[in-house]
């Protein structure tokens, strides 16, 4: 009885990190957007990414909602935030099943689940590159995508995880 | 690995990628055509922004907080250049009431009811921002029970920083000029170029690498001054002609030796933005 009361507590928490972290994506955004949206470099925070992969990596036996998680975080981002969708409601789900099938074939120890985090962010900066490009909402080149977005994005993100 | 991509599983990702793909295209669309977007958008947002509230709150108060003790250890700076100022404000405010009434006058005579000058303005504060780094946009605290509508200029500090690109009953999305996304609409401006004559043009571009918008399709050949006031020019019928866009850092010459492209540096702080001014242009 206490393990399904440990794990129900565990869900309940996992819900409520997912609703801080989507809206916190935002704020943060928006009141450090000095420093995060600077002339040269733009990072970009994905901490409702993190914990959604985070769960997945440290939760497993908990049985979390993730896949729900994502779906809702995908259209939440998608409406709230973007007017676009379509863009995160199919990418936040399709990482997190792919995460679902290599995460069941191999098991990661120390600093390599900290890897597979910023792996995460880095697939899905490149998703999110790859469809706009593709649609044609955006039409800036790889290099300059790469030195002043993607590295710095995963740099943001890899001392948001570390914290 | 043969097992990892089972054709069922491929099957399913490539076809609701079509989909993805479609809605995708489906909203731009929507977007863009339409003046507000489907019911079930309007309804996401106006819900997505009451709940937002118990987060957006705190850390909007707690940065307001900061600025504020930043701007008190400004004070004394900032009352010497103001006391400056103020000195000739006076002639100033006396001057421009002389020219507005002159101008209303002059319009009576010719019976124009509307000028492009003429816009009413709307404030709402920045309750949250888009985390990307394609579309630069801000979510305000204005919607269309406010009367907001798609495609109102919006300006913040000095000058212009964009343009309302999706309205819900409670909140807009401004959409800034600094965004990457092709979607973005133009902006067409004009800046005074050596001769004194004006030149118009269209905002076409934000360079990334130099922080720069991109002014291009200009109606002269010739040479623009680097420091040149940029502004709207208010042809299109949307934007109101006059607000400040920014001033010219340097031009670039075509493969013809005609000015191909004006950079002009954004007046204000795109990334400094508490609190926003909506123009709409005055109806008759």
């Amino acid at each position: 009885m206490f393990k399904w009361l440990k794990i129900t507590k565990r869900k309940v928490l996992f819900v409520i990190g997912l609703y801080v972290t989507f809206y916190f994506d935002g704020a943060l955004s928006a009141n450090m957007a000095r420093g995060l949206f600077g002339e040269r470099v733009i990072m970009v925070s994905h901490l409702a990414l993190l914990w959604l992969v985070m769960a997945q990596v440290w939760g497993r036996n908990a049985h979390l909602p993730v896949l729900t998680g994502s779906v809702i975080v995908g259209l939440g981002t998608d409406i709230y935030y973007s007017g676009i969708v379509g863009l995160a409601v199919f990418g936040l789900p399709l990482l997190v099943w792919l995460n679902q099938l290599l995460l069941s074939r191999v098991k990661l120890v120390g600093l390599w689940q900290a890897g597979y985090l910023l792996a995460s962010v880095a697939v899905y900066e490149l998703y999110l590159y790859g469809i706009e490009s593709l649609l044609g909402l955006i039409h800036v080149g790889i290099v300059t995508f790469m030195i002043r977005i993607f590295l710095p994005t995963l740099i943001l993100n890899l001392v948001i995880s570390f914290c | 690995m043969r097992k990892f991509f089972a054709q069922h599983r491929t099957i399913t990702v490539m076809l609701s990628l079509l989909v993805a793909l479609g809605l995708m295209a489906g909203s731009v669309g929507i977007r863009n055509n339409q003046a507000t977007p489907t019911a079930v958008q309007q309804i996401g947002n106006t819900v997505a922004s009451w709940f937002g509230g118990i987060v957006n709150y705190p850390m909007n108060s707690a940065n307001g907080s900061v600025s504020s003790l930043g701007q008190l250890l400004n004070a004394y700076t900032e009352n010497k250049a103001l006391k400056r100022d103020v000195s000739t404000l006076q002639q100033t405010k006396l001057t421009n009431k002389t020219l507005a009434h002159e101008n209303q006058q002059l319009r009576a005579q010719l019976k124009l009811t509307r000028s492009l000058t003429d816009y009413t303005t709307l404030n709402a504060s920045v309750i949250s921002r888009n985390p990307s780094a394609w579309q630069q946009q801000l979510i305000v605290s204005k919607g269309q029970v406010d009367g907001v509508r798609k495609n109102m200029a919006v300006l913040a500090g000095s000058g212009l920083i964009g343009r309302v690109a999706e309205v819900n009953p409670t909140t807009s999305k401004i959409e800034l000029i600094s965004s990457a996304s092709e979607s973005t609409n133009q902006f067409a401006v004009a800046v005074n170029n050596d001769q004194n004559q004006l030149v118009n043009g269209l905002i076409t571009d934000y360079d990334l690498r130099t922080g720069t918008l991109v002014m291009s399709e200009v109606t002269s050949a010739d040479a623009v001054k680097a420091g040149s006031k940029v502004t709207t020019n208010g042809l299109g019928g949307v934007t109101p002609k006059g607000l400040y866009v920014g001033k010219v850092v340097k031009t670039s010459k075509g493969s013809d030796g005609k000015i191909g492209r004006i950079y002009v540096k954004p007046a204000t702080n795109l990334n400094d933005i508490n609190y926003v001014t909506i123009a709409k242009l005055r109806e008759e």
